[in-house]
């Protein structure tokens, strides 16, 4: 049964948390071996876990304004998730948890790649932002130095 | 009368026309407010634009500044992406990275 061949087809899930941003890292490291362990111990995979850092919270959530967020997707037998969502439930730096089901046809291979995909489009895009921001800035200069000369040209006059 | 001054004619009557297209009981005007552009779904047009729970700045686009999500005729989105647009949003309400809904303080 428990064959985790890449390319294996199973259930999938994708969970996020938050954890308060004071936590060490250590502590940090005990709770994703905790999870990591769950889902071993459910016969499954996991395919992927991504570190999001520290970011501010949209709102306070148990009076933190800011959270580190950590990303796991993983497959198993069912009650994977519901033994991973009991831990998380109970430890009390995670703050705030969130586990989406993902298609049922779930190919480990192909969506590590379509992750990298996402990343890399997310990268072009806020270069393209960020190049059209200097350029913006570099147009702003430029009509500033304008506006300066031409303000010396009438103190010159006068 | 040469054809430049025919051609200076049509100019004037196009001026002419371009003018009533201002005036407020204009037949010229199809649409009250002025033209209208078609809008198109940004989903459907641009295929590297995935809809994503987790992409904080994608969400932000189609959420106003007090949280709310964008009506589909002002982002122009259609249905079956406005339809994951709301629960992608709500993902995100949920793992505060859009706001609730705040009103007045």
């Amino acid at each position: 049964m428990a064959t985790n061949t890449t390319g294996s087809i199973r259930p999938g899930y994708e969970t996020t948390i938050i954890t308060r941003s004071e936590l060490s890292d250590e502590a940090l490291k005990a709770v994703h071996e905790r999870v990591l362990a769950t889902v071993i111990e459910y016969g499954g995979e996991m395919v992927l876990t991504e570190d999001w850092g520290r970011r501010k919270l949209a709102y306070p959530i148990q009076k933190e304004s800011r959270g580190h967020y950590s990303y796991f997707v993983y497959s198993g037998k069912p009650g994977v998730v519901h033994e991973i969502e009991r831990h998380l439930r109970i430890h009390e730096h995670v703050i705030r948890f969130l586990t989406v089901n993902l298609e049922q046809e779930f190919n480990a291979d192909a969506f590590r790649k379509q992750r990298a995909e996402i990343h890399a489009a997310a990268k072009r895009r806020e270069e393209e932002r960020e190049a059209r921001r200097e350029e913006r800035m570099s147009e702003r200069r430029y009509d500033r130095i304008e506006e300066t000369a031409e303000v010396a040209d009438i103190v010159e006059e006068e | 009368m040469s054809i430049t001054n025919l051609k200076s004619d049509s100019k004037e009557r196009g001026q002419r026309n371009e003018e009533r297209g201002m005036d407020k009981d204009g037949d010229e005007r199809g649409r009250r407010g002025g033209f209208h552009r078609k809008k198109v779904c940004r989903f459907c047009s641009d295929q590297d634009f995935i809809m994503d729970y987790k992409d904080q700045r994608m969400m932000q686009s189609f959420v106003t500044e007090h949280g709310k999500i964008v009506p589909r005729r002002i982002s122009g989105n259609c249905a079956y992406h406005q339809r994951q647009l709301t629960t992608a949003v709500k993902r995100a309400r949920n793992l505060a990275m859009v706001g609730y809904v705040t009103m007045g303080g």
